[in-house]
């Protein structure tokens, strides 16, 4: 399968840069739609990972896995308690991952809180070392994306972090590191990669988009 | 005068395609586009040094006393960069140059590529922050096979003819990245020598045909 690598620079003349490889095996992922969050009407920091917010026309319900974001911060994977109202308890936060991003937020803070959206991406093993090629595009105001052990959460990667409309690209054929490399060791063979997403705006849903290419 | 360049990229295979257009804003861009004429066949007669000898040049050459050339294999390898031309008796040629590239090889009758340097202004001042670069080197015809290696030496040089900076511009479709957004995280080879670049000097290492050496960049 031809995969094509193409850059080009314009401004009174046109300079285009076409890599075009043969590799083994593709993959797509998308494109998937992510659910717009909630704004808080009102936030309350307990401790660094727990505390609740106040979400008017939320869906939330206990036990849903979410992500947090606010000016200068996000704090991903968070557990809603039990929901009362408009009252979403934070009862539970994987402080000791590295996805879990920034501490909470201090009191009166104005949060999104989004939900996951989980995709599986059986058999992808987006890590491997014969992965030569990943380019997943963001489409919206901000968001979040992290591969994980479906079967067990708490292995989930650190979280990359899309700001606006934005294509990452990952040519590790050509040196880039594979941002998913960490969790071969967890993800292969005991259990299959997912993907989990969320939505850091308030008025509009995302898209995500991803391309991979393999020697396997 | 302000200007702005578009950065654009372009991911595909088969059933998906994923494309950004980054538009990137400066004070001022610089461009230049140099049509390097083909190089001639030479036969190596002797071999004074890694970077020295008499070659033969095929007929109707134009290489001249003090000509500067860059000498290639026949794939379009660079053996020997920055050759002065010190005598020219019909097509006999004696040159000297230095000791950049893969060195002219001990074989008595070797046939490579003798091109000329072509050289054209740049000015781009000392105190320029890049915000983009992209440049390419293009065969006029055919492309040579990927597999060659074939690439072009070009060579910026500062005031006072000195080196800044050589770099080899593979052809397409050998794999090489010449496009960088800097203002976008990437890094680019040339950024920290081409501020303060006068003059821009490339040869063409293929002799079957003409090429194109382009380059452009957005600075402040």
């Amino acid at each position: 399968m031809i995969v094509t690598n193409k850059k080009t620079y314009s401004s009174g003349i046109t300079i285009t840069r076409s890599d075009p490889r043969e590799h083994r095996g593709v993959f797509t992922i998308g494109p998937i739609t992510i659910p717009k969050g909630f704004a808080s009407s009102s936030f309350t920091h307990t401790t660094n990972s727990t505390g609740s917010v106040t979400l008017p026309g939320h869906n939330f319900i206990t036990g849903d896995v979410f992500d947090l974001y606010w000016s200068g911060g996000h704090r991903a994977t968070v557990t809603a308690g039990v929901v009362s109202g408009d009252v979403v308890p934070i009862v539970s936060t994987p402080d000791d991952l590295a996805s879990a991003g920034s501490n909470l937020p201090v009191n009166g803070t104005a949060v999104v809180a989004s939900k996951q959206v989980a995709i599986s991406a059986l058999g992808y093993y987006l890590g491997h070392s014969a992965v030569q090629l990943l380019a997943m595009q963001f489409t919206g105001v901000s968001g979040l994306c992290y591969l994980t052990p479906l079967q067990n959460p708490d292995f989930a990667d650190a979280p990359i972090l899309f700001t606006g409309d934005e294509l990452k690209v990952y040519d590790i054929e050509l040196g880039d590191s594979n941002p998913f490399a960490d969790l071969i060791t967890i993800s292969e063979g005991t259990t299959f990669n997912g993907i989990r997403l969320s939505n850091g705006s308030t008025t509009d849903d995302a898209t995500f988009r991803l391309i991979g290419s393999a020697n396997l | 005068m302000s200007a702005s360049a578009i950065v654009t990229r372009h991911i595909s295979i088969p059933g998906m395609a994923l494309t950004d257009a980054n538009s990137i804003s400066a004070a001022s861009s610089k461009r230049l586009t140099v049509r390097l004429p083909r190089g001639f066949l030479a036969t190596l007669t002797t071999r004074t040094n890694d970077h020295a000898g008499v070659c033969v040049l095929e007929d109707g050459h134009d290489i001249t006393i003090s000509s500067v050339v860059d000498l290639y294999s026949s794939a379009g390898v660079c053996l020997v960069k920055n050759c002065t031309v010190s005598a020219v008796a019909g097509d006999l040629v004696t040159f000297a140059g230095t000791a950049v590239g893969s060195g002219m090889p001990n074989t008595p009758g070797l046939a490579f590529t003798c091109s000329a340097q072509v050289s054209s202004d740049l000015a781009i001042p000392d105190t320029s922050v890049i915000h983009a670069v992209g440049y390419s080197a293009n065969s006029v015809g055919a492309l040579p096979d990927a597999a060659s290696g074939a690439a072009a030496c070009v060579t910026f040089r500062d005031v006072g003819n000195s080196l800044a900076l050589t770099v080899q511009v593979a052809f397409q479709p050998v794999g090489f990245d010449n496009v960088s957004n800097i203002d976008a995280g990437d890094s680019s080879t040339v950024i920290d020598d081409i501020a303060s670049t006068t003059i821009v000097v490339a040869s063409n290492p293929l002799r079957t045909q003409k090429s194109i050496f382009q380059f452009g960049c957005l600075l402040a």
